[in-house]
């Protein structure tokens, strides 16, 4: 591959050369693709794995079930509540004569029971449940989809809400320095000597729990490792000639800190990110695992990993988890390397 | 030859980096005799720091080859030496001292220490012993009380002290060849010299030979018996100090010799106003103690100095480390707080709040001396020199500020591929050339030059001193000029102050201040910057 040659073309810009250094790094640019498959796929969930059908045709007029909820006698049946549609009855209704259904590719969603299973639950891999079923009947596959979605979701709100913080409490830190700098030290080593799982505990039995509790409480203390570097790297940046130089230009300190000093203190941050995304899956797999997470009907690949644990002869659940999991981590963790790489303008 | 030390034969040095092998040092051949003092001369990148190196066998074997070349000492090839033969030579029979004291002691252990340090492993000499012979040594190197210094830490110490006690380690063992590796270079002109004389007074006492690696060609005038000249890992002139630099033959070699600055002084019309008009600056630095930071004393680090500049004109600011120069300027500017007041033109700055003072930061700029740090290495070249047109220009529309750029950039002689390039990719030079766009672009009024040239190989330096005339003389720019060095300063300043410990002690037109200096501290100055000059 003739990276160097292309890199030294002047004529490409700073975004064009970070691109062209990112796809240097091979393995991370394959587990960009494959990264962005997969999550792109699983932000359409709804319409992969679901147990509405996508579109119906009852009677010469279209329904969308899986966004709009329809009552049972909308198709002739004798309920007012939602119509089940896995159910043979309904299922007849809607296929009967000129009517015609438009499945999504699995019949399950994340948390659709499986009544019609001939096997106990957790059930093995059929040719219905793909991966299998765990301890409540649910479709494995399904719930393992949307609790990729949602744990990837989870990660990068985290993450932002994280850096942004961290690197804005390091920014004023580091380039204000002297006497609020003292302070907001000594308030951080208070704050981090809080025991934060003894809180998420206690907070899990005060409220109700919820996703978004936990980006919350999680948010609370994640953004504190990191200031602490964007601090130092601010502290050596702040006297350094172009610093100076831009101060002589007559430049806010504002915009001293977001176009000088940031770029220059970027180095932590981009070192963490991978971590601190993989990290952030991880914690919330382990509350969930731990039952402190999210609620029982949320698909979460801590919740599989518990069951897993539970029916230790259910190997589909917790191998297909675990592969899920690792994979994920692994990803991010070669994304975040090329990402590194990419950019780091001094390397050619 | 009998008396031949060490002979270097067909030295060849290469770099191993990911895009490609390179070759620093390309068949180099030369010897040292006994009690015989050579010098490597070159500019940076000319590959003589690789080549003393290569003497040790100092480099990173993972990142260096020596694909051909011997290097016979004793009778013996040390290209073939082990590990354990070069580290008993090495401190024993060769040693070194590198260029900046500072970072090559180290900061935790006192100078005593690690003088014996080497005592110990080479000699075996107790504690007792070693220490006795630290302190001769330091004696010896010229530094007073030893007995109490011995136990000093390096940043205890002065810059010059602190070489001389990195002189006293290298000759600890009483080596047969001292390697020095631009040894005055971080130093002040009047303790360079100092240095200088030192090393040939041992040189005389111990009858050592002294490699001396230097870009400064007029430095080993005095000096060296024999000087190589080093030019792109090749040595393209090799002669006895006195018929080099009578006869230099090679066109590289005159060049060099050539390099010196020459006056650029322009003529300033009469009549021209005054730009900055300053009177009774003061900068105190309180030297606070305890634990509730009571000031127990002040550094009058700029001490009631008058200054008056002119349009067109250049003030010559000289003085040694820590005389208050830099601190000077940056106080004209309103970059420190000072007491006393500054005028510029209708507005007496020094009463402006920092709010006020924004819109005219445009008319102050400044040219740092290190172009590697003061040039943000996140930003292009584009973004670097755009930035302040775009904030004291906002109207500017995306392509006008663009022209502008290219523009600016043809002034000081670069062409426009350097737009979206990173400062990384250029040399010293050029980066020096970026800052002085940054800084001509905004049309300002005056620019503080903090040792613009310092950094920079002399032929370089030449030509960006050869860049700002021009621009003074086209834009009409005034220039603050801070210098250690005197040759450059009575290049291109009108007028000079020279200061010490944060006082004016002389002033005046250059050639009077030069010529006629009133001041003993001045006469020693240019004494020392004569000493340099044919």
């Amino acid at each position: 591959m003739n990276s160097n040659g292309d890199l030294n073309n002047v004529h490409l810009s700073p975004g064009q050369r970070s691109w062209l250094r990112f796809k240097a790094n091979k393995r991370g640019y394959i587990s960009l693709w494959l990264f962005a498959i997969l999550f792109v796929t699983s932000l359409f969930a709804e319409v992969l794995f679901n147990d509405k059908p996508l579109v119906v045709n009852y009677q010469g007029e279209l329904f969308f079930p899986f966004l709009v909820s329809y009552p049972e006698t909308t198709f002739g049946g004798d309920f007012e509540t939602e119509a089940d549609y896995s159910d043979p009855y309904v299922r007849e209704l809607i296929t009967s004569g000129a009517n015609w259904v438009v499945d999504p590719l699995i019949r399950f969603s994340y948390n659709t029971i499986n009544f019609r299973s001939e096997l106990p639950n957790p059930a093995p891999p059929t040719s219905q449940n793909l991966l299998g079923t765990d301890d409540r009947g649910r479709d494995v596959f399904a719930r393992l989809v949307y609790g990729f979605r949602l744990s990837v979701l989870f990660a990068f709100a985290l993450t932002a809400i994280g850096v942004a913080v961290g690197i804005l409490a390091g920014a004023v830190q580091g380039y204000f320095s002297g006497r609020l700098d003292l302070i907001m030290q000594r308030v951080i080593e208070v704050w981090s000597s809080m025991p934060e799982l003894y809180l998420l505990i206690i907070f899990a039995s005060i409220f109700q729990p919820s996703i978004w509790l936990l980006i919350v409480l999680l948010s609370l203390f994640g953004w504190m490792g990191l200031s602490d570097y964007v601090r130092a790297e601010f502290l050596r940046g702040r006297n350094m000639d172009y610093v100076r130089a831009a101060r002589a230009m007559g430049l806010s300190d504002v915009a001293i800190m977001r176009h000088h000093l940031l770029p220059n203190s970027m180095t932590p941050v981009i070192t963490f990110l991978p971590f601190r995304i993989s990290g952030s899956i991880l914690a919330l797999t382990s509350l969930d695992f731990l039952g402190l997470g999210v609620p029982p009907t949320t698909p979460s690949l801590g919740e599989l990993l518990a069951q897993g644990k539970e029916n230790i002869e259910a190997w589909w659940l917790s191998l297909c988890t675990f592969i899920v999991l690792v994979g994920t981590l692994m990803l991010l963790i070669f994304i975040g390397e090329a990402l590194r790489e990419a950019m780091d303008t001094r390397k050619h | 030859m009998a008396d031949r030390l060490i002979q270097v034969e067909n030295l060849k040095v290469t770099f191993k980096t990911q895009g490609g092998d390179i070759e620093a040092v390309r068949g180099v051949n030369f010897d040292i005799g006994t009690s015989e003092n050579v010098a490597i001369v070159g500019e940076s990148g000319s590959g003589k720091s690789v080549t003393a190196l290569s003497l040790l066998k100092l480099h990173d074997p993972r990142q260096v080859e020596y694909p051909d070349g011997r290097i016979i000492y004793d009778g013996r090839d040390l290209m073939l030496a082990s590990d354990n033969e070069m580290r008993a030579i090495r401190g024993r029979d060769i040693s070194m001292i590198f260029q900046e004291p500072m970072t090559s002691l180290n900061p935790v252990y006192p100078i005593g220490v690690q003088i014996q340090e080497t005592l110990k492993l080479h000699k075996g000499m107790d504690r007792e012993a070693a220490r006795r012979i630290a302190i001769e040594l330091l004696d010896r190197v010229g530094i007073r009380e030893p007995q109490h210094r011995i136990d000093a830490f390096p940043h205890m110490l002065s810059g010059g002290q602190r070489q001389r006690a990195m002189i006293a380690m290298a000759l600890a063992c009483d080596p047969v060849l001292l390697i020095a590796d631009e040894p005055t270079t971080a130093l002040d002109v009047t303790v360079q010299q100092q240095i200088l004389d030192l090393l040939k007074d041992l040189q005389r006492e111990t009858g050592m030979s002294v490699l001396l690696i230097t870009h400064d060609l007029n430095l080993v005038r005095r000096f060296a018996d024999r000087v190589c000249v080093m030019h792109e890992g090749e040595i393209v002139e090799q002669a006895g100090s006195d018929v080099l630099f009578r006869q230099p033959q090679h066109d590289y070699t005159r060049y060099l010799l050539d390099s010196e600055p020459e006056s650029r002084i322009a003529e300033i019309e009469p009549g021209q106003e005054t730009v900055i008009k300053a009177e009774d600056i003061r900068v105190y630095f309180p030297i606070k103690k305890g634990f509730f930071k009571r000031k127990v004393g002040e550094v009058r680090a700029v001490d009631d100095i008058d200054v008056e500049l002119r349009r067109g004109e250049t003030l010559g600011i000289v003085g040694e480390s820590g005389s208050g120069k830099t601190t000077l300027g940056m106080a004209l500017l309103r970059m420190l707080d000072s007491t006393g007041t500054i005028r510029f033109r209708e507005h007496t700055i020094s009463d402006y709040r920092e709010q006020q003072m924004r819109p005219l930061r445009r008319f102050f700029q400044i040219v740092f001396q290190d172009p590697f740090s003061s040039l943000s290495p996140r930003m292009t070249v584009e973004q670097i020199i755009g930035e302040g047109l775009k904030l004291h220009y906002p109207d500017l529309t995306r392509s006008q500020r663009d022209e502008r750029i290219v523009a600016t950039l043809k002034e000081v002689g670069l062409d426009k591929t350097a737009l979206w390039r990173y400062p990384h990719e250029f040399s010293g030079g050029q980066r020096q050339r970026i800052a002085v766009a940054r800084t001509v672009i905004l049309e300002p009024d005056v620019i503080l030059l903090d040792e613009p040239t310092s950094a920079l190989d002399v032929s370089v330096q030449k030509q960006v001193l050869g860049l700002l005339s021009e621009l003074q003389v086209k834009h009409k720019l005034s220039y603050l000029f801070i210098s250690h060095d005197l040759r450059v300063v009575r290049a291109m300043s009108h007028r000079v102050i020279v200061m010490r410990a944060g006082r004016i002690i002389e002033t005046g037109p250059v050639n009077e201040v030069f010529e006629n200096p009133q001041q003993a501290y001045t006469r020693e100055l240019a004494r020392a910057s004569i000493y340099h000059q044919v």
